[in-house]
């Protein structure tokens, strides 16, 4: 069974990834699609382009995409309607604290405080917003690549 | 069973796919699920998925279905809406059968609906069909039948009101 065309498709659940638009935003759209001859259902990746001229989006955070009314350009079809979790920072939606997978970020300091805390321990309250070690440590915003040998050339995203 | 490899290959049958109770509200466009792999009290969120996800998505073919792991502590449900309005179905230690059900509740289509929607469809399917919803309102519009007694009255021995009661014009 073919699944509808993801450019026309109203509302998506898009994972972020690196893209170096400016204004915009690509985003990983997995769907499930029905193999006709396993009965089986199999993730499909597609790309979708979202416009996002605040770069609420950043590598990682887990959104919803809107359908614009009409093509902005070519590729991008969708806008950002709603960061749903945002990468290291998810929020639950039923208690609306902070999480860390499987526990609650005010039990894990209560822990720690009852252990005794490290000065040099990262502190989320106290913590930049993600993005100041960009270009520096931090090179999820661009796709970055292994670098086989010595060009010669300055290429800050060889890794 | 032809190619039934792997775990509970009853999951990937026709007849199972198709006997899928839960089909969601049309306002539905995404639904999914949060769970964690390893906790007793997300046994029942996994157990949801293994079974009844295949079957949700056969009979949504136009709902995005994800499963999100390992995000937060408690599972639940989250469907997002048309609108923007979002539902969120905590089923913290909830066996499968039980999230089936409530979901089948809360945001699955009635079985009024469900049979109102079967009708239409089978009204606009076939095009013999005649009546409300069809091409032809009456019997009378199709080629063979008897004319419309609105235009040309139908003889008198045929009508129930002379033949029973024998009433003399």
């Amino acid at each position: 069974m073919s699944l509808p065309c993801v450019t026309k498709t109203f509302m998506l659940l898009g994972h972020c990834v690196p893209c170096l638009k400016h204004g915009a935003s690509k985003f990983k759209v997995k769907r499930l699609e029905l193999d006709n001859n396993l009965l089986m259902y199999f993730p499909k990746h597609e790309f979708v382009y979202a416009h996002d001229p605040e770069k609420l989006c950043k590598t990682g955070d887990i959104a919803i995409i809107e359908l614009l009314p009409e093509k902005l350009t070519r590729l991008i079809t969708h806008k950002v309607k709603e960061v749903v979790y945002k990468f290291g920072d998810v929020t639950d939606p039923l208690t609306g604290k902070k999480v860390i997978v499987g526990r609650y970020r005010e039990n894990i300091d209560a822990v720690n405080k009852v252990y005794g805390e490290r000065e040099k321990a990262f502190r989320y309250e106290k913590a930049p917003p993600r993005g100041w070690q960009e270009d520096k440590k931090d090179f999820t915003h661009v796709e970055t690549h292994i670098k086989y040998h010595e060009s010669g050339k300055d290429d800050p995203y060889a890794v | 069973m032809p190619f039934m490899k792997g775990v509970a290959p009853i999951r990937r049958t026709l007849k199972y796919l198709e006997a899928g109770r839960l089909i969601l509200k049309d306002q539905i466009k995404i639904f999914t699920v949060n769970y964690n792999v390893i906790g007793k009290h997300h046994a029942g969120t996994k157990d949801f998925v293994f079974w009844y996800l295949p079957q949700i998505q056969y009979k949504n073919p136009h709902v995005q279905i994800a499963t999100l792991k390992n995000l937060t502590p408690t599972p639940f449900i989250r469907c997002f809406y048309e609108t923007g309005d979002q539902m969120i179905i905590d089923v913290d230690s909830k066996s499968k059968e039980e999230i089936y059900e409530h979901l089948i509740q809360v945001v699955g289509k009635t079985k009024g609906v469900l049979k109102a929607e079967a009708i239409a469809k089978e009204k606009t399917d076939n095009p013999a069909n005649f009546g409300a919803l069809c091409d032809r309102h009456c019997i009378c519009e199709i080629l063979g039948q008897v004319p419309c007694p609105a235009t040309c009255p139908v003889p008198k021995i045929w009508r129930g009101k002379y033949k029973f009661q024998k009433v003399e014009d």
